[in-house]
């Protein structure tokens, strides 16, 4: 990390880092990518990334995922800085909401996985902290469940019910108006 | 059929995570999620995250206007008694959503003022309040206020405000203290003043003003979500709700 120049934030920003899956699979990323994550972040800060940051609790198939967000929302924000001196006000919007559809295009699409994937995606976010990846898939999840009974929620994430009946009718006549 | 794909099993962090982004005007959501488990059941019932929830959407979700109208029981042609009508707008349904005999004065932080029928017209004429809570149906009654003969129906006013006032964000102050002001303008040209409080439970002595307090009366409007008055016919009720459960 030494030869890469702690001064100079050119070399610094394109600086690439190795993340290795659980699999062992190795992936080489930028650093504007990998930061999206802010565990890896705090990693590069402490300079603890030389010879690849290995992520025992991913595995290649969703850290391939997650390194294809990270890239576009990086690349997104990338945009976002370097046009703001280079464009008129108006032109500036314009780009920008370009930008906003394509993320948002990309965003559905990404979301467009099985509900396994979707919960590895969840964990995978957490994990590495990255906000943005946590917000999308958990609200995913949250939207999944609009207007499902409690049957269909447990039968659709697998969730055995532990409540005693004597439980569930409390909290079915304390709440009558939900159900009605 | 093929059988369920399996789900990893989720942190319980994690679970929040996603109850706090279900939507704050869908109340009955959140309460179907509290029927899937214990683990669910535990989390939404959580005054933490109730705090959180109310946090993470920050918009106060509308749950419903109060409608003024007439007595549903009615049979006697010229029956004049009022009823206050809960009409859900979300799917928050409260249990008793008509309130006979009642006239809905003022709505605030989920809280709805509300006189009784009869009204007199005498002079010192009597009236009844109470403060209502739509989301738990709990109620409390006011000491009768005494009306002071020179202030006329047609004059005065009344709004249900939380005591921490300014200094509150409202976010959890539903079941909190509350004060009742009581405004109405008298004969000749003085504004007539006095407030209940939840923490006492005695309306204040009056307080009568001169002329030049007029204005306050006119600073005295309603909030832009709030309409209340001699001649409202709704209130609006915002509430932070999310679980009343416990």
């Amino acid at each position: 990390m030494a030869s890469a120049g702690s001064g100079d934030e050119k070399a610094a920003a394109a600086a690439m880092i190795t993340l290795i899956s659980s699999d062992n699979e190795k992936f080489e990323v930028t650093e504007a990518t990998a930061t999206l994550s802010q565990t890896i972040r705090h990693m590069i800060e402490d300079g603890c990334t030389d010879g690849g940051v290995p992520l025992p609790n991913v595995t290649s198939k969703i850290l391939a995922r997650v390194i294809e967000y990270c890239k576009k929302h990086a690349t997104a924000a990338a945009g976002e800085e370097g046009s703001s001196s280079s464009f008129s006000d108006a032109a500036f919007l314009e780009v920008d909401r370009a930008f906003l559809e394509e993320l948002e295009e990309f965003d559905d699409a990404f979301l467009e996985v099985d509900r396994a994937t979707l919960f590895d995606l969840i964990l995978a976010a957490n994990y590495l902290d990255i906000k943005g990846l946590l917000n999308l898939t958990c609200q995913k999840v949250a939207d999944s469940v609009k207007g499902k009974t409690p049957e269909q929620i447990r039968e659709m994430y697998n969730i055995v019910n532990d409540l005693t009946p004597e439980e569930e009718a409390e909290i079915r006549r304390e709440t009558q108006w939900a159900f009605e | 059929m093929a059988p369920p794909p399996h789900v990893p099993e989720m942190l319980d962090e994690l679970v929040e995570e996603i109850l706090l982004r279900f939507p704050p005007d869908d109340p009955a959501s959140l309460v179907r999620a509290a029927l899937v488990c214990k683990l669910w059941c535990r989390l939404v019932s959580a005054a933490a995250f109730r705090r959180r929830f109310r946090g993470f959407h920050r918009r106060t979700p509308l749950l419903g206007v109060l409608c003024q109208g007439k007595y549903i029981g009615g049979v006697r042609a010229g029956d004049t008694r009022p009823a206050a009508r809960f009409v859900p707008t979300s799917s928050f349904h409260p249990a008793h959503p008509v309130r006979d005999g009642w006239r809905a004065v003022d709505a605030r932080q989920g809280r709805v003022l509300l006189e009784c029928w009869p009204w007199g017209h005498d002079r010192p004429s009597r009236t009844k309040f109470v403060v209502w809570d739509p989301m738990t149906n709990k109620q409390q009654k006011l000491p009768t206020l005494v009306i002071a003969q020179y202030v006329h129906r047609s004059t005065w006013t009344a709004a249900v405000v939380c005591t921490a006032g300014s200094s509150c964000s409202h976010r959890y102050c539903n079941g909190g203290s509350f004060m009742v002001v009581f405004v109405g303008i008298g004969y000749p040209d003085l504004v007539c003043t006095s407030i209940y409080s939840s923490k006492t439970g005695a309306w204040s002595k009056r307080t009568w003003t001169s002329i030049e307090a007029l204005q306050l009366y006119e600073s005295f409007k309603p909030a832009p979500s709030t309409s209340w008055g001699m001649h409202s016919t709704c209130c609006f009720v915002h509430t932070e709700e999310s679980s009343s459960m416990t």
